[in-house]
Order: structure tokens, then C-alpha cells, then sequence
């Protein structure tokens, strides 16, 4: 047997067809929701989603099929493959999406030009910067940009915080 | 749909007096082409606060220019590293990084510009001269027929783009699904908004887009250092005679440019397919018609000019079902629309009855940009490829914070920041699983649009289904549905019947017999 082919073979075993399932899983759910949250609706309310829905949830229930035929012969399995696999950018990924929900709930408290600055920091730190000389010029650099350019220069309704408050006004604007 | 050469000569004038913002879109455009997982519509997205805040044409001038310029900066890196910054580059890989290994990076480059500006000036200035006669199509569908227009585009977009067709249409309709989200056209009442005022109005577009592509795209590139290896760049110097030999080669093949990019433009046309596709074609095309056959692959120019002309000449295709009939041909099409709608320009035929200025001036600015890239993009080249060393610890966090950000720009509503990193975890999920990211989004946009014309035949049909399949040019539209959904399938089956017959007698079909 050639390599490419006991390759593909391998691949093909080893699939992790778990993964597979997530999207469809999502998918299922919401459309499962929305008909049973609009089953009381006129029909012109329904009907788009009743027939988007019906579509979808055949479509998925083809892809379980498809995935169940596989499982059976053994051409993989129910594993979650990169996904569940916990290695450092795994976690620098949830570390990250924890910063990003704290920056999004504070923002109203902080303003967008401190949060910004924040949250940029936090990141490169996850992600494995240590001079502190760059985290600090790339930081503030950003925040400043956004800043002057969105807050400053078009305008933009951002959350003010205490930056905002004291130099908006300081440069000729008004928060 | 008669000339108007007063508003032709007005528009050109217009165009002229917006080069001003053409060039820094350009220039970004390159910069961003030559980033390995950048893409036009990541950058747009980023920017979008920005366009939003610009005048409508502005920003049209701006994006048609930036997105026209990643094409072209695509190439840098597919020539000098091996490595295509966009995957409309990866068929220049092919004769472009041997034709570096060979010593003639500063040629492959030549040729790449050269062909890519030409493919995308022709195929602009086709378009303008053909877009009143494709805009005139679009007036001979009616609800009926939009209905099957818009499901075909979709599962084209997902049954091509996808390595899987089945799951790009599970996305693409997954997408509708998330479209229907809001409160219904006639009564108003809600539909699964989950108690969230801030989706009666349907799923905001601006943080669908950033979680799908950018945030998603952020967290895949976290597991490289950099985006390309250090060691993989290859030290290009520039010689003005390797410029002037790729200037000469460039001319020996203007024939295969011209050709090759309304292949491209051909290929734009359909939704879903894209440069990637094009630029494959292209360089099929010109291998099979070559003299010298054998030739490519080795660093050979036309291996460099088919590719490149086809995926610059895809620029102008992908925006005429955008223009023509409201469907975008691909994802930074779509980002485009979510400008345009922003704006309250209403797509479709009626757009080049109501608004031509809008119609005629994307062609003309990109017209534009593609002679301002002439005269930019040749001394600029060699310092080009040094981008793609931005560490990516920087570039992620970059790119997070300012989509956020950005996420908040349209609407104001720090809903719409958690609602973009909603997106992003399922954008991130999808691109791992190989379910289509573009084809979740266009679902996303053409949701409310296809619920439109759903309701609109089903109400002329008083509920009645079979009003989708009253129409001949439905039907013939619902075939191709069919058709475009069992092609890829009976392929797939034919691979696994392939692949099956491999495991049961490996040797006689791999080679490996017993001597």
C-alpha cells in the first residue's frame, strides 16, 4: 500500500466526527426554538422559518445519518478533535474570550479609550508578550488612535469613561 | 437602458477627484493581500466604522479599491514565499515561487502586477459597458423567481466553496434560520429574538460579519508565532533589468492576460465561486492551450500572468449579481452590501434606474484603482513581503479589540460587542469543522430578503406552496438547484467508491504491483 493512501486511510479513521456535530447540534436547537417559540404566531409570521427551518432540519438529519453510517463502519470516531483538545492556545483562546466578556461588561464604567487600553494589554500578555516597553507602546498606541480618530475626529457615540470625560472637553469636544 | 454620457463623464470626473482616497486604499489593499489569512473583507470589517462614517461614495471608492488591491498584493507572498497571502494566489504558487527559487522573484512580480492590473482594467471597463444589459435581467424576476434565485445562489456558494457540500448548505441555511431572527414584516410580532429588544429589528449584520470572519480568523491565527515562518522569507532584490525582462514577458503574453481575465470575470459572475476557483481555471486553461505544456509548473511565466489576470478579473464579476439582483457573489461583496444598505441604497435592477451614480461609480473607482496600482505597486514591491512577519501576539490583539470596537460603531449598543464575540466562538467552530463561515453570513443577509419574497409568493398563493414551482424560469432556476446540490454529491460518491476500492486492492490501483 502506498503511503498517500494509508495516510488517507488513517485520516479517515481517525476522524473526529464529534466535532462534526456541534454546528448541526446549534443549528437543530435554534430552529427547534423557533418554531416551537412562533407556533402561536399568525402563519404569515411562521412561514418563512417553518419552511427554512423544515429544509435545515432535513438537511441535518441527512449529516447525522452520514456520521452514524461512519461510526458504524469505523471510519471514526465521536471525538472532538482540536476542539476538545486542551493545549496552550486553547487556553490563551478562553483566556482571551474571558478579557473580551470583562472589557464588553465594563466598557460602560471604564470608557472605550481605557478599556481599550486594558484590553489590549491583557491580550498580548495571554498571548506571551513580556517587554513591557512594547506593551505599553502598542496599547496606548491603539487606544489613542481609536481615540482621535473615531472619538475625536468622527464623532463617535463610545462609552465615555473618566479619559473621555477629562480630555474630550480639554481638546474641544463635548462627551 | 439607454447611455448617459453626461453621467459617464460626470462619474469619471467624480472617480478622479476621489484618487485621493484610492491611494491609501490601495496602498492598505497591497499591504493586506501580502497577509497570509487577511482578506479584503477582514480588513473592511475592521474598517467599517470607518466607511460607515464616510459618504457614501467615498466609501465605496475606498472599498472597491482596497478590495481590487488585496488581489493583486495576494501574489507577493505566493511569489517570494511560497505561501498565497489570499486564496485566489495560491494557483501563482505554482510557477511563481519556482520562477524565485530560479532567481526571478522581481520578474514573477512584474508579471504579476502587470497581468493583475490589466485583468482588472478590462474587466472593469467590460462590465460597465455590459451592466445595463445584466441590470435588465434582473427585471424579469419576480417574487417567485427571487425565491429560487436566492436559494440558488446560496447552496452554489456553499456546494462550491465548502470541501463538503452538504455542510456548507447546512451552514448557508443555518444562516437563513439566524436571518428569520426578529420581528416578522406584516405584524410585527417577534420570532425568536430570545427577550432581546435588541434583535427586533433582526440580527444587526455589522457583528455578524466581524465575529464571523474577523474574531474568528484572530483565534485561528493564535497558533502560529508568526503568519509565515522567518525562515521562509527569501531576501528579493530588486534589479530594473529583472523589471524590464518581466515587463517584456508581460507584453509577449498580453493575449493570455486578456483571455484569462474574463475568465476570471465569467467565473465572478457566479455566486460562490470566487478567485480561488477562477485562478485554478485560468491556469488550467492556459496549460492546456500552451505549446509547451510541460512547462508549467517549472517557473514559467504564463504560470504567473493566468492566475493572477483571472483573479483580479473576479473583482468586477462578483459585484454584478450584487448590483444586478441583489445577491452578492462572495464574501466582501457581502460587506460591501452591509455598506450599501447602511446607506439605504436598495439593491437589484431598480438600483441603475434610482441610483446609477452608485451603479457606475463602484466600476469607475475600481477602474481607478487599477491604474493607480500600475504606477504604485512596482517600486513598492520588494518591501512588501516583509509584512507578513508582524508577530501574530501583537496582530491578534490588535485585530480582537478594534472589531469589538467596531462591533459597537453601527448601532451603538454594547449588545451588538457581545453579540460579535457570540459570532466569533460559532465563526471559529465553523471554520474548524469546515462548516462555511460565507455561507453562514450570506444566509444571515439574504434571511430578511429572502423572507420578502417568500411571504410576497405565498401570499399571491394564499399559502400555497407549489406558487415556488409556478414559474418557468423558477423551475429552470429550482433544476439548477438540484442539479448544483447532486453534481458535488455524485462526485464525493464517486471518490468514496474510489477511496473504497483502494482499501480492498490497494496495489493495482496505486502502482505498487509485485515485480
Amino acid at each position: 500500500m502506498s503511503q498517500k493512501v494509508a495516510q488517507s486511510l488513517r485520516q479517515r479513521r481517525n476522524a473526529q466526527l464529534g466535532a462534526d456535530l456541534i454546528i448541526p447540534v446549534l443549528a437543530a436547537g435554534f430552529t427547534l426554538y423557533y418554531l416551537i417559540s412562533s407556533s402561536n404566531l399568525v402563519w404569515e409570521a411562521r412561514a418563512n422559518g417553518t419552511v427554512v427551518g423544515v429544509v435545515l432540519l432535513a438537511l441535518i438529519a441527512v449529516q447525522v445519518a452520514r456520521i452514524v453510517l461512519r461510526l458504524r463502519n469505523g471510519t471514526g470516531s465521536l471525538g472532538f478533535g482540536d476542539l476538545g483538545r486542551w493545549t496552550s492556545a486553547q487556553g490563551q483562546r478562553l483566556a482571551l474570550i474571558g478579557v473580551l466578556i470583562l472589557f464588553i461588561v465594563t466598557i460602560p464604567w471604564l470608557g472605550t479609550t481605557l478599556g481599550l487600553f486594558l484590553v489590549m494589554l491583557a491580550a498580548m500578555w495571554i498571548l506571551g508578550l513580556r517587554e513591557p516597553a512594547t506593551l505599553f507602546a502598542v496599547a496606548g498606541g491603539v487606544a489613542a488612535a481609536v481615540f482621535l480618530v473615531f472619538i475625536m475626529l468622527l464623532g463617535a457615540r463610545f462609552p465615555p469613561g473618566p479619559v473621555e470625560r477629562f480630555l474630550v472637553p480639554l481638546l474641544g469636544g463635548g462627551v | 437602458m439607454g447611455w448617459d454620457s453626461a453621467l459617464l463623464l460626470s462619474l469619471a470626473v467624480d472617480a478622479v477627484m476621489l484618487t485621493w482616497i484610492v491611494v491609501p486604499a490601495v496602498l492598505l489593499g497591497i499591504l493586506v493581500g501580502a497577509i497570509p489569512g487577511f482578506s479584503a473583507q477582514n480588513t473592511l470589517i475592521i474598517l467599517l466604522p470607518l466607511t460607515l462614517a464616510m459618504d457614501i461614495n467615498m466609501a465605496l471608492a475606498f472599498m472597491v479599491s482596497l478590495y481590487c488591491a488585496t488581489h493583486l498584493g495576494g501574489g507577493i507572498p505566493a511569489i517570494l514565499v511560497n505561501m498565497p497571502g489570499t486564496g485566489g494566489a495560491a494557483a501563482t504558487t505554482l510557477d511563481g515561487y519556482q520562477m524565485t527559487l530560479k532567481g526571478k522573484a522581481q520578474q514573477a512580480l512584474v508579471l504579476c502586477f502587470v497581468a493583475s492590473t490589466i485583468g482588472g482594467l478590462v474587466t472593469s471597463i467590460a462590465t460597465v459597458a455590459l451592466l445595463p444589459f445584466l441590470a435588465q435581467v434582473g427585471m424579469y424576476l419576480r417574487s417567485v423567481e427571487m425565491v429560487a434565485v436566492m436559494v440558488f445562489g446560496l447552496v452554489l456558494i456553499a456546494a462550491i466553496a465548502a470541501d463538503d457540500p452538504l455542510k456548507g448548505i447546512i451552514a448557508g441555511f443555518f444562516g437563513l434560520m439566524i436571518g428569520a431572527i426578529g420581528t416578522d414584516h406584516i405584524y410585527g410580532t417577534p420570532r425568536a429574538a430570545f427577550g432581546f429588544l435588541e434583535l427586533y429589528d433582526g440580527v444587526p449584520l455589522v457583528p455578524a460579519l466581524i465575529g464571523l470572519f474577523a474574531i474568528s480568523e484572530a483565534f485561528s491565527m493564535m497558533e502560529r508565532s508568526t503568519i509565515v515562518p522567518r525562515s521562509a522569507v527569501v531576501d528579493s532584490r530588486a534589479h530594473w533589468a529583472d523589471t524590464l525582462e518581466g515587463l517584456r514577458l508581460s507584453l509577449k503574453y498580453w493575449w493570455l492576460t486578456i483571455w484569462t481575465s474574463f475568465v476570471g470575470l465569467l467565473i465572478g459572475v457566479v455566486p460562490g465561486a470566487g478567485a480561488s476557483i477562477a485562478s485554478f481555471v485560468a491556469y488550467q486553461q492556459a496549460r492546456m492551450f500552451s505549446k509547451t505544456p510541460d512547462e508549467f509548473g517549472k517557473g514559467f511565466a504564463p504560470g504567473v500572468v493566468a492566475p493572477e489576470a483571472a483573479n483580479n478579473g473576479v473583482t468586477s464579476g462578483t459585484l454584478v449579481p450584487l448590483m444586478a439582483i441583489g445577491v452578492p457573489g462572495g464574501s466582501t461583496a457581502a460587506v460591501m452590501m452591509v455598506v450599501l444598505q447602511y446607506h439605504g441604497i436598495v439593491l437589484g435592477p431598480r438600483l441603475f434606474i434610482e441610483s446609477p451614480e452608485i451603479a457606475y461609480g463602484i466600476f469607475f473607482s475600481m477602474t481607478l484603482s487599477y491604474i493607480v496600482m500600475l504606477f504604485t505597486i512596482l517600486p513598492l514591491a520588494r518591501y512588501m513581503s516583509q509584512v507578513v512577519l508582524i508577530p501574530t501576539r501583537i496582530l491578534v490583539p490588535l485585530i480582537l479589540s478594534l472589531t469589538i470596537v467596531g462591533a459597537f460603531a453601527n448601532r451603538e449598543y454594547v449588545f451588538d460587542m457581545g453579540l460579535a464575540l457570540v459570532f466569533g466562538v460559532i465563526g471559529y467552530i465553523a471554520r474548524k469543522t469546515n462548516y462555511h463561515v460565507t455561507a453562514i453570513l450570506i444566509g444571515i443577509i439574504l434571511g430578511p430578503l429572502f423572507e420578502q419574497y417568500l411571504l410576497r409568493s405565498l401570499r399571491i398563493g394564499q399559502g400555497d406552496l407549489t406558487i415556488l414551482f409556478s414559474s418557468t424560469i423558477g423551475n429552470v432556476l429550482w433544476a439548477f438547484v438540484v442539479l448544483s446540490v447532486l453534481l458535488p454529491w455524485l462526485r464525493s460518491r464517486q471518490q468514496e467508491r474510489h477511496r473504497r476500492a483502494e482499501r480492498e486492492n490497494p496495489a493495482a490501483l496505486t502502482g505498487d504491483q509485485p515485480r
